[in-house]
């Protein structure tokens, strides 16, 4: 089993524009399926974002099951119910619109209430791609990186939007992460 | 300047075409228990303008599904690239039994994901409960180093990417010989010197799924009957 080393601290910049630096404790770790909405500004219910995020979960660990050539780990949830891959889940709700920037988009197609979950730690995602070039090795058919972004529709919970790279988490999240190890 | 795109095999049968001809291509073996989740099978052509900076096609999938086997996806689409083909922008139809695919759910959906220069992996998602023809087009927006992706009545901006783009692409991609789809490209188009201009550029061909069609390849056809 992988272990994935995980920082200490991270440097978020809040929404306000403030900086603020969290230092981790043990404590802060809760199970996903047991967490409480720390910040609703959409009509959200707990029970619908608790959802969303257990499904979260759930896709990410059907993804590792099977993804195997260029897979860093099967996900092995410990105590805390995350994957030990995984090195802190923050998650908040908020329009799409207001999410875009953070997968790459300048505007969103539409404004729907989203649930937006940041989760760092080590990550592989098996993805489409166009042919190999010529005379090319046949080319990693799995994208890797250290912070992963989804977006999911706040009421259906079906994954929107998604964004797997090496940045660090991106400023302006709202809110400290729910779970971190 | 052609790429090492163009000069060699590895594991595709590529066919430079030199004639014109109605139904160029036959359905190839080659497809047969090649494909899977860690080795992809195309049926794509490439085009190479020399400059090109968009690319478009109305698709009109068919039957598009995997046959039941899990896990594994099929797509039509349309992919523009950079001349290693690390870096590019896609956009099409997926079926996706897999679950995360791309970062997105299971299901068969409109999508548009891309690869940057900044290792970064970005995929978008609209579901859709029907399968319609629909005119799928990115291009890059002028001095911004930004991509514009439509379709559908959806219309979207990518936040800044380096890409520079090379080639395009127009076929199908999937993980598995029991895929069940014959989508048709049609209305195929580049956008180069300021212009859209119908057809393919000096096509590469690859056929590890069926795939035919006509020069100058304004229209193709790919995938197994259905």
């Amino acid at each position: 089993m992988l272990t994935t080393r995980c920082a200490r601290s991270w440097l978020f910049v809040t929404a306000t524009g403030g900086v603020a630096l969290l230092v981790v404790g043990a404590s802060a770790i809760a199970s996903p399926r047991a967490v409480k909405a720390q910040r609703a500004n959409v009509a959200v219910t707990t029970a619908s974002l608790e959802s969303a995020v257990a499904r979260g979960v759930a896709w990410y660990e059907e993804g590792s099951s099977w993804s195997t050539a260029a897979s860093p780990a099967r996900a092995e949830s410990g105590r805390s119910g995350w994957p030990t891959n995984v090195c802190s889940v923050t998650y908040w709700t908020t329009n799409r619109d207001a999410s875009a920037r953070l997968v790459n988009e300048v505007s969103a197609p539409d404004n729907r209430p989203v649930v937006v979950i940041v989760m760092t730690g080590r990550f592989t995602v098996p993805t489409t791609a166009p042919p190999p070039a010529e005379g090319a090795a046949p080319r990693s058919r799995f994208a890797t990186g250290t912070t992963e972004i989804v977006v999911t529709d706040a009421r259906t919970g079906a994954i929107l939007d998604f964004k797997l790279s090496d940045d660090p988490p991106p400023n302006g999240i709202p809110t400290t992460p729910q779970f971190q190890r | 300047m052609r790429s090492a795109r163009h000069h060699s095999k590895h594991q595709r049968l590529v066919v430079a075409l030199g004639v014109a001809s109605a139904a160029a291509f036959a359905p190839q073996s080659a497809f047969a228990g090649k494909c899977t989740i860690d080795r992809h099978c195309y049926g794509d052509v490439q085009s190479f303008p020399g400059r090109i900076d968009g690319v478009a096609a109305t698709i009109t999938p068919r039957c598009l599904g995997t046959g039941g086997v899990w896990p594994a996806f099929v797509t039509d689409e349309i992919w523009l690239t950079d001349s290693a083909g690390r870096n590019w922008v896609e956009a099409g139809y997926i079926q996706n039994n897999a679950g995360n695919i791309n970062g997105l759910g299971g299901g068969r959906m409109a999508f548009w994901a891309e690869r940057t220069p900044r290792h970064e992996f970005v995929a978008h998602g609209v579901y859709v409960k029907r399968l319609t023809p629909a005119q799928f087009m990115i291009s890059a927006a002028p001095r911004h180093r930004r991509y514009t992706i439509a379709f559908d009545g959806h219309n979207t901006v990518s936040a800044t990417d380096p890409m520079r783009a090379h080639d395009g692409i127009y076929g199908s991609e999937t993980t598995t010989r029991s895929s069940r789809n014959h989508a048709s490209w049609r209305r195929v188009r580049y956008h180069g010197s300021a212009r859209w201009v119908g057809g393919v550029v000096r096509p590469l061909v690859t056929l590890e799924q069926p795939l035919d069609g006509n020069r100058p390849y304004r229209g193709l056809r790919a995938g197994n009957p259905c």
